[in-house]
């Protein structure tokens, strides 16, 4: 057995295939033995063996070597990496792996689609490029988070948003926009539970991994991109007749209007005309600069950014500017110490149109937006206004309508503003104590201070009423992690495992003062008001973790994961805090089997399946098991008295919300990986719910905060990625993303439905969660048909007027119409939703578009009631039967399909020759076009300014799908340079 | 397998640290708040729980027009739409938010007061713990006279309940929900002081007003007439020489207030928006406008109208015209009764089931109302001459939804404004979703089944 020859003493170095980087760690193993060891820190390795021996070579993420030996000799090695897609190393929360072993659904974002793309936020670009979530921008304020939810709805009210964890501090979505594009490695999507399940109860509504970009060593480079560029919104010409379109349709008609006509011919007198979409909507610029500068050595790696972005948005009184800046270092002190940092502070400013967009553009036609001298000489009270003075409906005596200002005014003289500082930091120590062994250490967390200020004018209220709000919000999370891991390796067996625990800690705070009665328009800040009122509040909570997880890699065939998160948490009570989020999963490499090595044209085919549990402990109350008494006041002797209010039931049993997720996906690919496709169906189901149970308030109050309920998400996603053609020349490359969702409500917990009604004191609508039907789901009266115009009374005043109300059907046929003729009638959530990205590159010029739809989906528009009706239409004809109709907004009516088509992003670029850059001195340079949005193709049958808007009660998964006055789709193109020195 | 027996010893000292050493550090104790179990020991504690109560009443009141005076033919709605339109022509949906938001206001009211008695009944001083429960059950018995008349069966909660116990969701007779009320009644005026150190909060003599107006309404004439002969004679009440001083911001907790929910200008928790809604300033732009057949109803000479009507165009309430800067935080109380109702009481006992009186009592106190505005004063009063007196008095106070009830006249008097109803649509529907909510316990009233 023991061979007698003198032993060979084989050295070398490792390093990537095509690039001059060392690999560290790289497995160096002689075939057959247990003999082998690692790369060291600058990819170096000595080994023994014999002659004859083989040498494996082997790395997560590249393709093993085997080298035959026969004398003592350097062997430098370059490992290849494994194909296009499969070369990429999965960062999946703790640890990374590689994505032919992953075993869970988790979706890497090709970090390309994001680059170059004008949008304020990272997240806005990933929307159609991963399957399985949707990124809905429902307010389309620039600089406004966007709604992301990954394979559906679950929570009802827990918060139902993914989890963000941004170089392993965990964060909710609003530190999403920290990171700018330039400065990210990697995007990764843990969509099952059993993977989300690692980062256990703030798992159930996925999560999503950002990593940044580190220093290389031998490589300094400096990056400059700048873009600038100009936003538009598309107006629509179907919102308001023009003043004479109007006039001259009302005065061929053959409908009398006795009530309306002296108005119309005083507005024909009056001879104004304003397309309050021209007033409201301002073309905007858009501009960004960002630098970053990468490098290092053996021992140290830096890299760090800054970026500018300004965009004042397409609506008059919007914009947002945004400082941001990262500091990512990395110091190996020695081969079993590293250290390292990161800090990313930013600061923006946010101005937000300050009423709702469908106040600001209801005003009349022919109401001017100043006050000119013909418009004076045609009101009575002319002595009061001079020229130069807003204008508004209620200076023109009889042909007034509204008592209201004009939209321009209520726009243009308040002020809505978000300063907000926020920063992310972590520091970080990690030491090797023995082979294969890694102990890491950290300390961070991050940090939100967001200011409110409003103020309104008399000039913009109606009332001449002035008033004024700060208010500001302070966060801040500390998180403290310890984690081991090991690694081992050999031929047949690849393991790698992790253990540890974390500590964090939450504070928030929140101040507001609010006053009236300003002094003066000219001082919108507090000190020239009243003070009416304020407030302070401060809340606590902490959590403490334990976290393992064992990835075993049998004969690069067959994947095994076994994780489990423990999770102890202070919301809720001492006996129900800790909780256990286990995750199992596999995969199985078919296309290394024997049987298939005979079917050459598979190169890949990949099998898993995976099951875990994941809870929810989002948007509950810091104490929300606990009864709790608030300071009130009341008024008592003609003065304010305190007293103490209990304000909710005590759950002392309050525990986490779970879901139950099993995903299992087949992955292939043909032709050496050029078409690849992966099918994957889930199935989660989240009980013991956080829901605020309603109960009959007879108790006292109207809901109960306890676990019950159950919801399931099941769909399938598809993913395809074809690499049409990749010669040196030209290349086409497509990649495809499908989804589909079911919503089911499974149990309420005792009502067979939860009612919610939505603006009951003016326009109230109704929501309905129905057991087997969706969460959502509006619930109307039916139309039956539309009053004719020759029933109003006064069928052409004021301009765009239509009838308030419709005929609606008698569903149960009981001959009379009563609320029992109400019934569902949509929901918000798509049949389905896609992505598809090309990306054509002749030589040095590129193109890449990305189209991303959604089909099926309704939305409730209350808007039309406000363009259409203008209270006027109301009074009916005798014709009309009084009794068989009801107002628009309580009937279906309102719903339109909210289906759309969006050419999201077009980008043509063009990558100067090496021979160019060497010329002049530089290593790279590019120049790019880029338009978010340039098409966009709505349902027919919508007839507002963005079918995704749903800006107001988004918060509340009830009544998403609620839209009135959302903000119109920015569209934007820019062009923008790239150096690379 | 070595590094394995490692990590399970690892995981092991982990689940350790977890478990036991982190148990402070997962205490967290409310910073902003007080938990329950730690509150209501001491007296000024339950006192805060008292105030509490009030404060829930401010709530309770601030739309109470909508279902009370809008619903009347006193008042419309300027533009007829949302809710408040669909209320005043009888047209709400069973699930409507208004209705259903003055029903969960009331029942909060109410586990606000059962708070309060829990609490105090552990007390060992007689004094305070007599007087707690007194003002509390007070609070309570309004509450629930309020939702008995708009209502009718409804559940009867007297003490904290949780939300397993399904036998309290349970409608109970209207006789039932009033032995509650006057039994609340009979306690507080036995308990609560003649004068309350804090003028405005509930006193004997507000609780015996109550009573005589629970009484009457279940037409017990005898037992009302006892009590507002008790509160004529002895009471502490006056009839304002002015009919304008009643509501004068600067006059407020006058001699003829009897009860009043208060409220102060300029506080964004302390005031309140209903005489904005009454104009038309208001969210809701004129909620509570005058109808053409209340403006006509007064006479020429009666002195109320000036008082009542400011002279706009669309004749809006004048009796609650806010001093404050912020004319949507008005300071105007909200007054539930007042002297001038025990007079009209008065009459409205002595008469009794028949059809007119002409007791010189009755007449002295009707009279006496009659004279301050101005008017002759008569020596036979029939029940329409109380009813209408009762509507030029207390216009916009809320009080005419529930003398229509009460004279059985709703069918007739809004059919003169041309709203035809079912009687049975003098009862709210109960809240959709209060039904949806209540485990099969709770049914919908007759009309809306």
């Amino acid at each position: 057995m023991f061979s007698q020859e003198a032993p060979l003493i084989i050295k070398g170095k490792v390093f990537a295939d095509d690039q001059s980087i060392p690999l560290v760690g790289a497995s160096v193993s002689v075939k057959g033995t247990e003999r082998g060891t690692f790369t060291d820190s600058v990819g170096n390795y000595t080994v023994l063996c014999f002659e004859n021996d083989t040498l494996i070579f082997s790395y997560i993420g590249f393709i093993t070597q085997e080298v035959a030996v026969t004398e003592s000799e350097t062997i430098d090695i370059r490992l290849i990496h494994e194909t296009e897609l499969l070369k990429d190393v999965v960062v999946i929360g703790y640890g990374t792996i590689n994505k032919s072993q992953t075993t869970g659904a988790v979706s890497k974002l090709n970090v390309s689609t994001i680059e170059n793309r004008p949008v304020t936020r990272v997240d806005l670009a990933m929307n159609g490029a991963v399957p399985g979530i949707t990124v809905q921008q429902t307010d389309a304020t620039v600089g406004e988070a966007p709604v992301i939810r990954v394979r559906g709805t679950g929570s009802i009210s827990a918060s139902a948003d993914p989890l963000i964890v941004i170089d392993g501090i965990p964060v909710d979505n609003t530190f999403f926009d920290i990171v700018a594009s330039e400065e990210i490695a990697s995007i990764e999507v843990l969509k099952d539970a059993a993977s989300a399940a690692i980062y256990g109860s703030r798992g159930a509504n996925g999560v999503i991994l950002i990593s940044t970009k580190n220093g290389t060593a031998d490589k300094n480079n400096i990056t400059f991109n700048t873009y600038f560029g100009s936003k538009w919104i598309n107006k629509r010409s179907d919102l308001y007749p023009s003043v004479k379109d109007w006039l001259s349709e009302a005065n061929s008609s053959t409908v009398l209007d006795s009530l309306g006509n002296s108005k119309l011919q005083s507005i024909e007198l009056l001879g104004t005309e304003t397309n309050w979409q021209d007033v409201i909507f301002d073309a905007g610029n858009v501009t960004n600069y960002s630098i970053s500068s990468s490098g290092g050595d053996e021992k140290r790696s830096y890299f760090f950014s800054g970026n500018y972005l300004h965009d004042n948005g397409a609506i008059i009184s919007s914009g947002f500017k945004k400082y941001s800046g990262r500091i990512n270092i990395k110091n190996t002190i020695n081969n079993f110490i590293d250290i390292g940092a990161f800090i990313t502070p930013y600061y923006s400013t946010q101005e937000i149109l300050p009423i709702e967009l469908h106040d600001a553009l209801r005003s009349q036609p022919w109401l001017p937006v100043y006050h000119d001298e013909n418009t004076l000489s045609f009101i009575e009270e002319n002595n009061v206004y001079q020229i130069g003075d807003y204008a508004h409906e209620r200076h023109f005596g009889s042909i007034r309508n509204s008592s209201n200002n004009n939209g321009y005014s209520r726009v243009f003289e308040a002020t809505k503003q978000y300063n907000t500082f926020k920063a992310i930091g972590k520091a970080y120590l990690q030491v090797k104590p023995f082979k294969g062994a890694k102990v890491h250490v950290s300390i961070g967390g991050n940090y939100l201070n967001k200011e409110y200020s409003f103020f309104e004018s008399s000039e913009s209220n109606r009332n001449f009423r002035t008033s004024g709000q700060n208010a500001v919000e302070k966060k801040s999370h500390w998180v403290n992690e310890n984690l081991f891991t090991y690694t081992f390796s050999n031929q047949s067996h690849q393991f790698n495992g992790v253990a540890g625990f974390t500590t964090e800690k939450f504070v928030t705070d929140y101040i507001s003062l609010s006053g009236g009665n300003y002094l003066t328009n000219e001082i919108p800040t507090l000190n020239a008001s009243i003070i009416t009122g304020g407030t302070g509040l401060r809340s606590v909570s902490t959590m403490v973790s334990g976290i393992t997880r064992i990835n075993y890699f049998y004969n690069n065939t067959y994947s095994f994961s076994l994780s489990n998160r423990v999770d102890a948490s202070s919301k809720f009570g001492p006996n129900n805090r800790t909780a256990f989020f286990p995750a199992l999963s596999m995969g199985w490499l078919i296309h290394k089997e024997q049987f298939l090595q005979e079917l050459p044209v598979v190169s890949y085919l990949k099998l898993r399946g995976s099951y875990g549990r994941t809870g929810n402990i989002a948007g509950i109350g810091d104490y929300a098991y606990a009864g709790l008494v608030h300071p009130v006041s009341a008024v008592a002797d003609g003065t304010k008295t305190q007293g103490f209010n209990v304000t909710n039931l005590t759950n002392s049993e309050l525990k986490w919300e779970r879901a139950l997720e099993f995903s299992s996906a087949l992955e292939a690919g043909i032709f050496k990986n050029r078409f690849m496709v992966v099918l994957e169906y889930y199935n989660r189901l989240s009980d013991q719910l956080l829901l605020n149970l309603e109960i009959p308030s007879a108790i006292g109050y109207n809901a109960y905060l306890t676990n019950i309920g159950k919801v399931r998400n099941d769909g399938y996603e598809i993913e395809l990625h074809l690499h049409n053609i990749n010669t040196p020349n030209v290349s086409w490359s497509s990649e495809v993303s499908f989804s589909s969702n079911t919503n089911t409500v499974l149990d309420l917990g005792g009502p067979e439905y939860i009612p919610t009604v939505v603006d009951a004191n003016k326009r109230p609508t109704e929501f309905r969660a129905v057991v087997d039907g969706n969460i959502c789901a509006y619930y109307a009266y039916v139309t039956e048909k539309e009053i004719p115009r020759e029933h109003l009374i006064s069928p052409y005043y004021p301009i765009n007027v239509n009838a308030n109300d419709v005929y609606v059907k008698d569903l149960n046929d009981d001959g009379i119409i009563n609320s029992d003729d109400r019934t569902i009638v949509g929901s918000p959530f798509p049949d389905f939703v896609f992505g598809i990205s090309n990306s054509v590159r002749f030589k040095n010029i590129e193109l890449s578009f990305l189209f991303q739809g959604s089909i099926g989906g309704e939305i409730m528009n209350i808007d039309p009631y406000y363009y259409e009706t203008h209270w006027n239409g109301d009074d009916y004809t005798g014709e009309v039967d009084t009794e068989r109709i009801r107002a628009k907004y309580e009937t279906d009516y309102m719903i339109q399909d909210a289906s759309f088509l969006s050419l999201r992003n077009i980008n043509l670029s063009y990558t100067f020759s090496e021979e160019v850059c060497q010329k002049l001195k530089i290593k790279g340079l590019s120049i790019y076009s880029s338009a978010e949005n340039i098409m966009y193709i709505m349902a027919d049958t919508y007839t507002s300014f963005n079918p995704e808007g749903i800006n107001r009660f988004n918060e509340n998964p009830l009544t998403f799908g609620y839209q009135r006055g959302a903000m119109p789709v920015q569209r934007s193109a820019v062009v923008g340079v790239e150096f690379k020195l | 397998m070595k590094q394995i027996s490692h990590y399970i010893v690892f995981v092991g000292l982990l689940s350790f640290l977890l478990l036991y050493s982190c148990k402070d550090f997962l205490n967290q104790d409310p910073i902003s708040e007080i938990p329950e179990n730690r509150f209501f020991n001491t007296s000024e504690q339950v006192e805060a729980g008292i105030i509490a109560c009030y404060d829930g009443l401010q709530q309770a009141v601030m739309h109470e027009f909508l279902l009370t005076e809008l619903r009347s033919d006193n008042t419309t709605t300027q533009l007829g739409e949302g809710e408040a339109g669909q209320i005043d022509f009888f047209r709400e949906s069973t699930s409507s938010g208004t209705v259903l938001q003055y029903w969960q206001n009331y029942y909060n009211v109410i586990r606000r007061t059962n708070t309060v008695i829990e609490y105090a009944t552990e007390f060992e001083n007689e004094d305070v713990k007599y007087q707690y429960i007194a003002e509390a059950r007070f609070i309570r018995a309004l509450s629930y006279f309020n939702l008995v008349r708009l209502f009718g069966e409804i559940p009867l909660i007297e003490k904290n309940i949780s939300p397993d116990e399904y036998e309290y969701f349970e409608k109970k007779p209207v006789a039932e929900i009033y032995n509650s009320i006057t039994g609340d009644l009979q306690f507080a005026i036995d308990h609560l002081p003649v004068t309350h150190s804090a003028e405005g909060r509930a006193d004997s003599w507000a609780a015996r007003s109550f009573l005589a107006k629970v009484l009457l309404t279940q037409k017990d004439f005898g037992g009302a007439l006892s009590e507002i002969e008790m509160i004529i004679n002895s009471g502490p009440y006056i009839l304002l020489e002015s009919y304008e001083d009643v509501f004068a911001e600067a006059n407020e907790l006058n001699d003829e207030i009897i009860f009043s929910v208060q409220f102060i200008p300029d506080d964004n928790t302390e005031s309140q928006i209903w005489s904005a809604e009454f104009d038309v300033k208001g969210l809701l732009a004129g909620a509570n406008i005058p109808s053409e057949s209340l403006i006509d109803e007064f006479d020429t000479l009666d002195y109320r109208y000036d008082v009542t009507f400011k002279n706009d165009e669309l004749r809006t309430c004048n009796k609650f015209v806010a001093s404050s800067i912020n004319d949507m935080q008005a300071g105007n109380d909200y007054i539930v009764m007042r002297y001038a109702d025990i007079l009209l009481m008065h009459a409205e006992a002595e008469m009794g089931e028949g059809a007119s009186t002409s007791s010189t009592e009755a007449l002295q106190s009707f009279n006496a109302v009659r004279k301050r505005a101005g008017l002759d004063t008569v020596s036979i009063i029939t029940s329409e001459d109380l009813l209408q007196e009762r509507q030029l008095e207390f216009a916009f106070e809320n009080q005419r939804w529930f003398d229509l009830i009460r004279f059985d006249k709703s069918v007739e008097k809004l059919s003169d404004v041309g709203i035809d109803i079912d009687k049975e649509q003098q009862l709210y529907a109960i809240p959709d979703r209060e039904i949806s909510v209540s485990n099969g316990k709770l049914h919908q009233n007759p009309y809306y089944n």
